[in-house]
Order: structure tokens, then sequence, then C-alpha cells
């Protein structure tokens, strides 16, 4: 399939190259524990606002994504983060000639883009198979979709209950928001 | 750390295994004088969180034990549960059941070999740098696990964690057109475990063999899932309600993690893939068995390192016999034989992608748990990979302290223990004396 690439403005009135007709897949990770499930919640609230041109899944470990990526996919991943700041992080994930991962954080705080070292984002999970592991992986392997966005959500550790705190529930809204919008205007 | 009479070497976190753990070796004049498998997860008191609740529930809680072999957990307590309220099920039920586990296996055996064990083969550090090398066999090690989950995914309801199974059968059976959906994909599966098998058994293996006592279910008619006796490469021969007569849990020191031991000798026994197919040769599928001669191997293998090929066949095994269900399957109506709830005591023994486990649960009148007792195989592997470890660091000591760590960490993962569920793995201490 051959693709026609278009450039359209973003949100934020930045120009991005986006091929619309790639599939899009969205992605939540996490567990049905405390704020962990972060990344749950987000996939439930768009896959509530009915988008049946869009697939949305959950994943209790990174290394489940890897049944589903492929190149010609545009995937937008979620998954809760501990952060210094609370917010919600977009990150922009693209693979560089030697198959190493560059990735591209910008802040919704702060329009800016900030380029990050990929040792700077640093990630744990069952077995080594971390989410950062698990997208290196997928690069060695030519799955890594055309166009991959991660959305990080700052979570409170500190929240026991089952449910998630408020301040979570909050983030978890906006990053909805923020991925409907931009899979809209897509 | 070294010194003139003392030498510590100290994994401080094992890589490459599910859960945390770490190694502490004590030497004396380069002798062995100690090994602790210390497993420092905190205990997770399953068994307790047990107690008071519906017994309905326990097939979702006790999957809740283990990501990657969930099925084993909940299969276990059904099995157990229904044979405390007295259930018979269905053959129907039966066969999907089987097939269920045949998806964990391939899963849960794909993900082993293809993302932890191998690259210990090429001192590969990781997938990552396994996948530079060898791209196409990665890319079907992942067909393979993916393959696995589909299967989850139709009979479970989901890959992790599955929600389907219930005490008496299914919540819901698949009909004959979604398993049929499957059928070209295990083909594929079939053809990529062979492949797979072939590949494994070209592998160099440290000439590492012991006297082991090899535990496993046995069943007359057909390769051990979820049926059968208990029996040992040394005799044993006994019935599953019979398991807490001749095995024994027991707390140690060092670990939150209990270490089950055999009675009434008080030795420690080897349970998984390895076991299982020494101990069940002629039930293997028909490409299994010829893959078992092909390979060149002497059988039965006392070599752990070998369990991945046992490993490799048994994914052959379970993509055979996938097939062959699913081109039997005409429906199963009723998913789910319904009971009356009543008091009573029921056991039961699986195997579990990485060995025995057995669970014994006692319900109330009303249809609550009374009593729970789960047995995962890493705490019966436990204490053997320490004896293992004593026997074989001495040939690697030479080698410095941070190669002695890595010789071990390959040793423990051939084993491919299993932490979060035996806690309820590494970092490597040595003290040299």
């Amino acid at each position: 399939m051959k693709l026609t690439e278009t450039i359209y403005l973003g949100s934020e009135g930045r120009a991005t190259i986006v091929p619309p007709s790639l599939p899009t897949l969205v992605v939540g990770i996490g567990s049905p524990h405390g704020d962990d499930q972060a990344g749950w919640e987000v996939v439930k609230q768009l896959s509530d606002r009915r988008m049946p041109e869009f697939t949305f899944r959950k994943a209790s470990v990174p290394h489940a994504i890897l049944d589903w990526l492929h190149s010609e996919l545009n995937v937008h991943i979620v998954d809760a983060s501990l952060d210094a700041e609370p917010g919600v992080r977009r990150y922009s994930i693209r693979q560089q000639p030697d198959q190493s991962l560059q990735i591209t954080q910008r802040q919704t705080v702060n329009a800016d883009f900030v380029e990050m070292a990929f040792p700077d984002v640093r990630s744990s999970s069952s077995h080594q198979l971390d989410l950062v592991s698990v997208l290196q992986l997928a690069s060695t392997l030519g799955k890594l979709p055309r166009q991959f966005t991660l959305w990080t959500v700052s979570i409170d550790q500190s929240y026991k209950n089952d449910g998630m705190g408020p301040g979570t529930a909050s983030l978890v809204s906006e990053c909805a928001r923020q991925i409907e919008n931009e899979m809209r205007n897509a | 750390m070294t010194n003139e009479t003392t030498r510590t070497i100290q994994v401080a976190a094992l890589t490459r295994v599910e859960g945390e753990g770490a190694l502490r070796i004590c030497l004396e004049d380069n002798r062995v004088t100690d090994v602790q498998l210390s497993i420092y997860e905190p205990p997770r008191f399953f068994e307790a969180l047990l107690r008071g609740r519906p017994l309905e529930e326990t097939p979702d809680i006790t999957a809740r034990i283990c990501g990657i072999c969930p099925i084993a957990y909940q299969m276990t307590s059904i099995h157990a549960l229904e044979q405390a309220l007295g259930i018979a099920i269905t053959p129907e039920i039966r066969a999907l059941r089987r097939l269920l586990y045949c998806g964990e296996w391939i899963e849960s055996h794909g993900v082993h070999m293809h993302l932890l064990h191998i690259p210990d083969f090429f001192r590969c550090s990781n997938s990552i740098e396994l996948a530079k090398r060898f791209p196409k066999e990665v890319i079907r090690g992942l067909r393979l696990k993916k393959t696995g989950n589909r299967l989850l995914e139709l009979l479970g309801g989901r890959a992790v964690h599955p929600i389907n199974a219930a005490v008496g059968g299914f919540y819901r059976a698949p009909r004959k057109s979604e398993l049929k959906t499957l059928t070209d994909e295990l083909k594929q599966g079939l053809q990529d475990a062979i492949d797979v098998t072939r590949w494994v058994s070209r592998f160099e293996y440290p000439d590492f063999e012991r006297d082991y006592e090899m535990v496993a279910m046995h069943h007359p008619d057909e390769y051990p899932m979820n049926e059968g006796r208990i029996v040992s490469t040394k005799g044993l021969d006994i019935a599953a309600n019979e398991f807490e007569q001749y095995f024994e849990e027991r707390q140690v020191a060092h670990s939150t993690a209990l270490q089950c031991m055999r009675l009434p000798t008080n030795t420690a026994y080897f349970v998984g893939p390895l076991a299982r197919v020494n101990l069940n040769p002629s039930t293997l599928s028909l490409s299994a068995k010829q893959l078992m001669s092909e390979v060149g191997m002497e059988w039965p293998c006392f070599n752990p390192y070998k369990s991945i090929v046992a490993r490799a066949l048994e994914v052959i095994h379970a993509f055979e016999e996938s097939l062959q269900i699913i081109e039997n399957y005409e429906g199963c109506s009723p998913a789910k034989v319904s009971y009356v709830p009543r008091q009573g005591e029921g056991c039961w023994a699986t195997e579990a992608p990485r060995g025995l486990i057995y669970h014994r649960y006692k319900t109330t009148e009303d249809g609550k748990i009374a009593f729970a007792k789960i047995v995962p195989p890493t705490s019966q592997n436990q204490r053997q990979i320490e004896l293992d470890l004593t026997d074989y660091i001495p040939s690697v000591l030479g080698e410095g302290d941070s190669e002695t760590a890595l010789a071990c960490e390959r040793l423990i993962r051939s084993y491919d223990p299993c932490i979060s569920c035996s806690t309820h793995f590494l970092k490597l201490e040595v003290n040299r004396k």
C-alpha cells in the first residue's frame, strides 16, 4: 500500500507530517490497581466516545504490544509515570538510522520541544521487558510504527486505594482529551 | 570483594527472570560453603486473601498470581474446587481446558525462550542484542507468542489474567467458527516450533548433569497438563491428593518464598518441561516425538540447560494438540456445569509451563473459601537451584566475580523461575573466606 503523506497543523499550530491512511491504535498499559490503571482508564474514556475508526487495546505488560505493532500504524501508547512534576507528557518516538530511538518530549504546560537523550527516559517492568526495551526491540525488528506517540500520566505512588486518586483522575481526563483532539485532527 | 581468605560474589538483582531476587554465595578457600537464592519480593498472602471470599471468585483471584501463567493457577484452583464440590465436567469442557493450557504453554515458552533464555547462548545481554544478530528467529519467536495469546484471548476472554474460566466450565464457550479462524496460524506455529526446536538443539550446552529426582504428572493417554498421577524418575507414583504426604513446604530465613522438599528423604527435586518430557515421552504428539529423536539428544536428559529443548518440544506438542482439538470441536453445550455449594475439601495438581503446581481448598456450606494452600513450581525448584549452583560454581570461579555472577544467572534462567509466583529473584553476593 502506497501512503500519501500530507502536512497538517497540529493542535498547537505545529506543522506535522501525517500519513492519513495509517490505521490508528491506542494502547493503555496498566493494571486494575490504584493509579496504575491510568493507561487503561484513558483507553476506556476514549473508547466510550464512539470512534469506530480507531482500535483501542489494554495491555498489562509492555511486551504485550509486540503482538500488535507493525510499521504501517499510527500508535498512541499511554502509561503511568512517576514524575517530579505532575502532568500529562507527550513523547514522539522515531527510529534513527542506527535503529536507536530518538525520543522527543513536549510537555503540555510548555509547548516548547525538549530534546531528551534516550537514557533519560527510564522505565521498568516484569522480566526486564520494560516499555523502552520493548520499543527498542520493535525498532530492531523493523516493527516500530511510522507514527508513534507515547503519552504518560503522572501518578501518585502514595495513593493506596482501589480507585485512582483525584489528581490522577483529572490528568487521565486531560490526557484522553489531548489524544482525542490529536486523533480527530489527524 | 576479595581478601586473602574471603571472597564475596553478589548478584544484586537477577535479570531476565520474572520477579525480584538475589544470589549470595559464600566461599572458603575457593570452596563453596553456602549458596542462598534469596527471594526478597514481599509475601503476597494469596491464600489468606482467598479465605472468606465466594468460591466463584477463586479462579479470577488466583489468576492474578502470575501474568505469564495465569491459566495454571486458574485451572488448578478450578479443578480442586470441583473436587470439593463433587462436580463432574463434560468431555467438551475438558477439551477446551486443554486448549487453553496449550495457549498458555505456547505463549509462556515462547516468551521465555526468545526474550529471556536464548540470549544466554550467544552471550547477548538481552533480546535486543539477540534480535540484531537473529532478527528472523526473534520475529518467529514473537509470532509463537502472539498465536498463544490469540488462543488465550479467544478462550479466556483476554490474554493476561483471563476471565472466562469458571468453576464448572466456562462462562462462554467459543463457537466452532471462532476456533477455526485460528487454524492457519496454528499450522504456521507448528512449523515455526519445529524450526525453533531444530535451532535450539544445535546450541552449545555446558556439560552439567546431575542425579536429579525429576517430578512431573503422568497420564496414560495424554501428555500431562491438567490431570494425572504424580511420578518421579526415582520411582514415586502417587495420586495428587497424596501430595502433602510426600512434599512439604518450609520457611527458610533468606527467602520470602517457601522451599518445597521431598519427604521422607528431605531432598530437593526438579520440576518443569525437562521433567515432563523425561517422564512422558510416549504421550508427546507425533511431530514432537519425531523431533525428540531427530535432535540427537540422549533421553532422559539430566542437563538443566537443555530444558530449552524440552520447552521447544512442548510447544510443538501444544500446537499439534490445539489443531486436533479444534478439528474435533463441535461446540460445547452446556458451557458450564451447574452445582450446589457445599462444605467440602478438594485438592488438585496440574502442570504450569514451569512445572508442577498444587492447590488445596476447603469450602463452606454457603460457598465460601475456608482454607487455601497453593504450591507453585518455583518454590519446588528453589532448593534444587541452590544445590545446582553449589556444584556448578567451582567450575566458573576462576573467571572473576562478574563472569561467575553471569554464569550463575544463566543456570538459574534455565529453570525459568517465576519469583512473583513463588513469593508468595537476582542479587548475587559471594562471601569468600
